[in-house]
C-alpha cells in the first residue's frame, strides 16, 4: 500500500481545523497515489509536500473557540473546586497538611542555606578579597592553619605592590573589661567571652561591611586604629557600657593590665560575618604587649593571627602566592620557608572550608549545604507525590463528572485547567499553613542549631514562595489533570473505568516506591548519625573527665603566690578532692599547641621525632587518672620538676623503645634541653577528633610558667550541694583575683563541644526525618482509605464466603510489602554511599553495621503497616451485611 | 455584503462543480479546472474555495460512502445549490448586460 509521508499529514492535522481533516487527507492520499503511479516515489513526495503546503492558508487554521467571557469560565472552575473540596474534606486536609509541612521544611532549609552561604558576601570587592592561609608540612603530612607571624601583614603591605589593601587581625577570647570612671576607679566589669579583635588601620579598607565606608558613627576613622591602646566599639556595645553617654575618650582596662582609650564607635556588624566581634583594638598595641616578637618574630605562629588581602584588579591569586613565597623566604630560615607555604583563600571560602577555621568557630562545608538542599528537595517531592497519588486515585470518582462535561462540549484543556485550579488552591492553602508552621519552627530551630535568623522576610523570600507555589501546582497538578482530561466519556458512563485503568498503575507504584526510598534513607541516616554521636559520647578519652571543673587562670596574673593561695583555700572546701594546674585541660581544641623535637643522644638520629608538649604539674596525671604503664609520675620536688618528663606510648615507641619499660630513666634531648624519662602513660586524646595528629606523640613536663588552666576535681559529696560548693569556689577566686570575673566550665561539657556540630546535625536530621516519614504516612493513609472505600463490597463478599480478617488484611498488605522491599533494595546502596562519605570526616568513626539497614527496613515496615493496617483492619472487621446492603 | 459576492476563482469552481455534476470532489475539481483553464491550480486553493462557497450556501456538500482507496477517507461531494445557480446566472447576466452596452466602435482597433 502506498503511504504518503506521515509527518506531513501529522503536521497538517496539527494546524488545520478538524472539520477539514477528512476531505483534505482523502484528496491528498488519492493525489499521492496518482503521483506515485505517474512520476515515481521521489518526485511524488516533492509534489505531495508542495500540495500540502497549499493548505497553509488562514482559512484552514484551527480556530480557537474563545469563551464568551473567560472570567466566567474561571470563576466556574473555582466554584466547582470549592464544591469538590467541601465534599472531600479528608482529601484536602491530608494534602494541605502534607504540602504545608513539605513547604515549611524546604523553606527552612533554604533559609538555613542562605544564611550559611551569605557570610561576608556584602563587602565591596569581596571577589578580590582573600585570606592568607598556611599549609605547613609537618612530618610529611599537610597541616592546614590560618595563623601568620606578627610582621607578616606589614611586610606584604610594604613589599608587594599587587596588594591594594592588607589588614592583620588577632582575636582574643574571654577578655575582662573594666569600665573606668573619670578618677580611674573601676565602675563596671564585663566578661566578654566572644572577645574582641585587634585590627590594624586598613581593616575597614579591606572590609566595608556593605556600608561603603560609612561605618563610623563617632570618631576619626584615620586615627582610631593607628594609635597604640585605642579601642573602637560597636554601637550596641557602646550602649551596653556607657548608655547614652558619649564614649569617646573614655578609658577601658582590659584584663586588668592595659588601659585602652575609646577612639570611635562603629555600626554593628551583621550576623552573617566571620568577624563576630563587638569591639576592635588597635593591632599596634601588640608591640607593647608582646614586645619585639610583634615586630620581628618571624617564627612564632598563632591561628588567631590572620591576614586579609584585597588584590589590585586583574592580579591573579596564583601569581600573588608566588610573590608571597619569595617575600616570606627573604625573612625566614630556609627550613621554615620550605615547611610553611602561604596561599590565598577566597573570602567566600572562609566559612565553607572546614580545613581552616575562622573566628566564628563554625564552618559549614559545601557538602553539608548540598546535602541539606537535597533533603529539602526530596521533602517537597514526597509531598507532591502524595498529592499526585491521591488526586489520581480520586479521579475515578469523577469519571461521570468529566464525561458529562465532555459531552456538553468541554475541551481537554478546560478540564486540565480545572485540575490545575484545584491544585493551585490546595497549594496556596498549604503555602499559607506552611508559613505558619515555619514561623513556629524557626525559634525552636534557632535555639538548638545556635543560628541567628535575622530579618528573613524579604522580597526574595516572598518571591521564592510564590514561584514555589506555582512550581508545585504544575508538578503536582499536571499528571492528575492529564489523567482526568483523558477520560473517554462513553466509557465513563458505562462505568468501565476502574482503578487499574486510570493513570498508569505502574507509574503510581513507582511514586510509592520512591516515597518509601526517601523514608528509608532518612531512617537509616538518622540512626547512623545518632550512632556516631553516641560513639563520640562514649569515646574513651584516655582520662577521667567526670566531676572536673576547669577555670581559666588570667594571662595577666600568673604569680605563683596567687596559684598557691587558690590551691590552699580550694582544698579547704570539703567537696574538693584534688587540684591541678596545667597549660590546658586534656582534649582542649582551643589550646595553644606547643611543638618540640625529642631525640636520643648518641642514637645517630639527632633530629629525633616531633611531638607536642603539654605543661602540667605533679597533680595532673593523678587527677585525670591517666594510667601509667611504666615508671612513675612526676614527683613534687626540685629534681623532678627540672628534669623529669612523661611520655605517651606512641612517642616512646617512635623513639625506638619496643617495651615502654626500656625507656625509663633514659635521657632525651628536647631542642637543647635534656630530660629523663620518668614514666610512660597510656595514650589519651590530646586534641579534638578532627585534629590531624591528635592522640599522637606527647611529652608532659612540669613548667610553672605556662599554667593557664586550673582543674578542680570534686568528690561525690559535691553533687549533693553543688551550688554551695560552686559558691565556695567562687569566693576563693574573687578573693584571689578581685578584678577577674569568675567563670568555670565542667570538663564533660567542654568535651561535648567537640561533637556539638554533629549533635546539632543529628537533631536537625531527626526532625526532618520525622517530617519526611510523617508526610509519607499521610499519603499512604489517604491512599489506603480511598482504595478501601472502593473495595467495600469486595471485602464484604469475601467475608460472606468465609475469608478471615487476617486473610483480607494480608491481601491488602501484600502489595505494599512488595513495594517496600523494592524500595529497600534501592535505599541500601544509596544510604551506604552517602553515609560513608559523611563518616570520612572523622578520625574515629563507626562501621556501618548490617543491622542498621535492617533497622531502616523494619521501622519503615512498622510505620507503613501501622498506617495501612489500622484502616484495613477497620474495613476488614466490619460486618459484611453493612457493606453489601448498600445500593 | 460579504455573503453574496462571487470572485472570479469562485465562479470557476462553481462552474466546474456544475460540469462534473455527480463526481465533484476536491481533487476532481482541481484536475478538471487545470484541464479546462490550462492553469496550475493548487489543491489547497480549491478546497478553500469549495468550503467558502459552502459557507455562503452556493454549494451543498455530502460525504460519499467510505472506500478502501484514499486511505479509508470518504469523498466530500459537492453539488451546486439553488442559490449557487442563481448566483451564477446573476453573474452571467450581469456580464451580458455589460457586453450589450459596449458601443460598436469601442473594439475597433483598426489603423487610424
Amino acid at each position: 500500500m502506498i503511504q504518503p509521508p506521515k509527518r506531513v499529514l501529522q503536521f497538517l492535522r496539527w494546524f488545520c481545523d478538524e472539520r477539514f481533516h477528512e476531505e483534505m487527507e482523502g484528496d491528498l492520499y488519492e493525489m499521492y497515489e496518482d503521483f506515485v503511479e505517474r512520476l515515481g516515489e521521489k518526485e511524488a513526495k516533492q509534489k505531495f509536500i508542495r500540495a500540502a503546503f497549499s493548505y497553509m492558508r488562514p482559512y484552514f487554521f484551527r480556530k480557537r473557540q474563545a469563551a464568551a467571557n473567560p472570567l466566567i469560565m474561571h470563576r466556574f472552575h473555582f466554584k466547582i473546586a470549592f464544591r469538590y473540596f467541601k465534599r472531600n474534606k479528608s482529601f484536602v486536609l491530608i494534602n494541605v497538611l502534607g504540602l504545608a509541612l513539605g513547604i515549611a521544611c524546604a523553606v527552612l532549609i533554604g533559609l538555613l542555606v542562605r544564611n550559611e552561604t551569605s557570610f561576608d558576601d556584602f563587602h565591596a570587592e569581596a571577589d578580590r578579597t582573600y585570606r592568607v592561609v598556611r599549609v605547613s608540612q609537618i612530618e610529611g603530612a599537610d597541616e592546614f592553619r590560618t595563623g601568620v607571624t606578627f610582621p607578616f601583614a606589614k611586610a606584604v603591605r610594604e613589599g608587594l605592590a599587587n596588594a591594594e589593601h592588607v589588614t592583620a587581625t588577632y582575636n582574643q577570647f574571654n577578655l575582662h573589661l573594666a569600665i573606668l570612671n573619670e578618677e580611674g576607679g573601676v565602675e563596671k566589669k564585663f566578661k566578654e567571652a566572644e572577645g574582641g579583635v585587634l585590627a590594624d588601620h586598613e581593616f575597614f579598607q579591606v572590609f566595608d561591611f556593605g556600608e561603603g565606608g560609612d561605618n563610623w558613627l563617632l570618631g576619626n576613622p584615620d586615627e582610631a586604629l593607628t594609635e597604640k591602646f585605642s579601642i573602637v566599639l560597636t554601637a550596641s556595645q557602646a550602649k551596653k557600657y556607657y548608655g547614652e553617654e558619649n564614649p569617646l575618650g573614655k578609658i577601658i582596662r582590659i584584663d586588668n593590665q592595659y588601659n585602652y582609650t575609646v577612639k570611635g564607635v562603629i555600626k554593628d556588624f551583621p550576623a552573617n560575618t566571620n568577624f563576630p566581634f563587638t569591639f576592635l583594638l588597635s593591632y599596634i598595641s601588640l608591640e607593647e604587649i608582646y614586645g619585639d616578637i610583634a615586630k620581628t618574630g618571624w617564627t612564632g605562629l598563632s591561628d588567631r593571627n590572620q591576614c586579609f588581602v584585597r588584590l589590585k584588579e586583574g592580579v591573579s591569586p596564583t601569581d600573588f602566592n608566588e610573590q608571597v613565597a619569595q617575600m616570606h623566604a627573604s625573612f625566614v630560615s630556609e627550613e621554615i620557608a620550605k615547611m610553611r607555604s602561604y596561599k590565598l583563600q577566597a573570602l567566600n571560602e572562609v566559612h565553607s572550608d572546614t580545613r581552616f577555621g575562622n573566628y566564628t568557630g563554625r564552618t559549614v562545608s559545601k557538602g553539608t549545604v548540598l546535602a541539606l538542599l537535597a533533603i529539602g528537595f526530596f521533602l517537597l517531592l514526597t509531598a507532591c507525590i502524595n498529592y499526585i497519588n491521591l488526586a489520581t486515585a480520586q479521579s475515578t470518582l469523577r469519571a461521570k463528572e468529566i464525561g458529562l462535561r465532555k459531552v456538553v462540549g468541554s475541551s481537554r484543556s478546560s478540564i486540565m485547567a480545572q485540575a490545575l485550579v484545584e491544585t493551585f488552591l490546595i497549594t496556596f492553602l498549604a503555602l499559607g499553613l506552611g508559613v505558619v508552621v515555619l514561623e513556629m519552627i524557626i525559634p525552636y530551630l534557632a535555639t538548638f542549631m545556635e543560628i541567628e535568623f535575622y530579618d528573613y522576610w524579604d522580597a526574595s523570600l516572598i518571591g521564592t514562595l510564590l514561584i514555589l507555589g506555582i512550581l508545585i501546582t504544575l508538578a503536582a497538578g499536571y499528571y492528575p489533570g492529564k489523567v482526568l482530561s483523558g477520560f473517554n466519556p462513553a466509557q465513563a458512563f458505562r462505568q468501565k473505568i476502574s482503578r487499574s485503568t486510570i493513570g498508569h498503575l505502574s507509574f503510581r507504584r513507582v511514586l510509592i516506591v520512591f516515597q518509601f526510598v526517601v523514608a528509608q534513607v532518612f531512617i537509616i541516616g538518622t540512626i547512623a548519625i545518632m550512632l556516631q554521636v553516641n560513639y563520640f559520647k562514649q569515646t574513651d578519652w584516655g582520662f577521667d573527665e567526670e566531676a572536673v571543673i576547669t577555670l581559666q587562670i588570667p594571662n595577666a596574673d600568673q604569680r605563683p603566690e596567687a596559684r598557691q593561695r587558690l590551691y590552699n583555700e580550694w582544698l579547704d572546701i570539703p567537696a574538693v578532692e584534688r587540684i591541678s594546674f596545667a597549660a590546658s585541660a586534656p582534649s582542649a581544641a582551643d589550646r595553644r599547641r606547643n611543638f618540640t623535637n625529642a631525640s636520643l643522644p648518641n642514637s645517630g638520629n639527632e633530629e629525633g621525632v616531633g611531638c607536642e608538649v603539654l605543661t602540667i604539674d605533679t597533680a595532673f596525671v593523678g587527677l585525670y587518672d591517666i594510667p601509667i604503664i611504666a615508671g612513675r609520675d612526676i614527683l613534687p620536688g626540685e629534681a623532678d620538676i627540672r628534669t623529669a618528663v612523661l611520655m605517651n606510648e606512641t612517642l616512646v615507641r617512635d623513639l625506638g623503645f619496643q617495651d615502654p619499660a626500656d625507656a625509663i630513666n633514659q635521657v632525651v634531648g628536647f631542642n637543647g634541653g635534656e630530660r629523663v624519662i620518668a614514666g610512660v602513660v597510656k595514650d589519651f586524646q590530646v586534641g579534638s577528633f578532627r585534629e590531624e595528629g591528635a592522640n599522637q606523640r606527647v611529652a608532659l613536663w612540669h613548667n610553672p610558667r605556662g599554667f593557664g588552666m586550673a582543674s578542680v576535681k570534686l568528690n561525690a559529696k559535691a553533687f549533693d550541694e553543688l551550688s554551695e560548693t560552686l559558691k565556695a569556689i567562687e569566693n576563693v577566686w574573687s578573693g584571689t583575683f578581685p578584678e577577674h570575673v569568675f567563670q568555670y566550665q565542667f570538663l564533660d561539657d567542654r568535651l561535648a563541644a567537640h561533637y556539638a556540630t554533629e549533635a546539632r546535625m543529628s537533631q536537625l536530621f531527626k526532625f526532618l526525618a520525622f517530617i519526611a516519614i510523617f508526610i509519607g504516612c499521610l499519603g499512604l493513609y489517604g491512599l489506603v482509605t480511598f482504595l478501601l472505600n472502593q473495595k467495600t463490597k469486595e471485602i464484604g463478599v469475601r467475608k460472606v464466603l468465609g475469608a478471615s480478617v487476617f486473610q483480607i488484611l494480608s491481601l491488602i498488605m501484600k502489595e505494599y510489602l512488595g513495594l517496600l522491599m523494592i524500595a529497600f533494595v534501592l535505599a541500601v546502596p544509596f544510604s551506604y554511599w552517602a553515609l560513608s562519605k559523611w563518616l570520612e570526616n572523622f578520625s574515629n568513626q563507626i562501621d556501618l553495621p548490617a543491622w542498621l539497614f535492617l533497622a531502616g527496613l523494619l521501622v519503615s515496615l512498622l510505620v507503613a503497616m501501622a498506617t495501612v493496617g489500622f484502616k484495613s483492619f477497620k474495613a476488614a472487621s466490619k460486618n459484611p451485611t453493612g457493606a453489601l446492603r448498600l445500593e | 455584503m460579504k455573503g453574496t459576492h462571487l470572485g472570479e476563482f469562485e465562479e470557476l469552481v462553481l462552474l466546474t462543480v456544475a460540469i462534473l455534476y455527480d463526481e465533484a470532489y476536491g481533487l476532481a475539481i482541481q484536475r478538471e479546472m487545470e484541464r479546462q483553464t490550462k492553469r496550475s491550480i493548487s489543491i489547497g486553493a480549491v478546497h478553500a474555495a469549495c468550503n467558502r462557497l459552502s459557507d455562503k450556501g452556493f454549494l451543498e456538500a455530502k460525504f460519499s460512502e467510505a472506500s478502501q482507496k484514499r486511505g479509508g477517507k470518504r469523498k466530500k461531494l459537492y453539488t451546486v445549490s439553488y442559490a449557487g445557480q442563481q448566483a451564477l446566472t446573476h453573474a452571467r447576466d450581469l456580464r451580458q448586460q455589460l457586453w450589450d452596452q459596449i458601443p460598436g466602435t469601442a473594439f475597433q482597433f483598426g489603423l487610424t
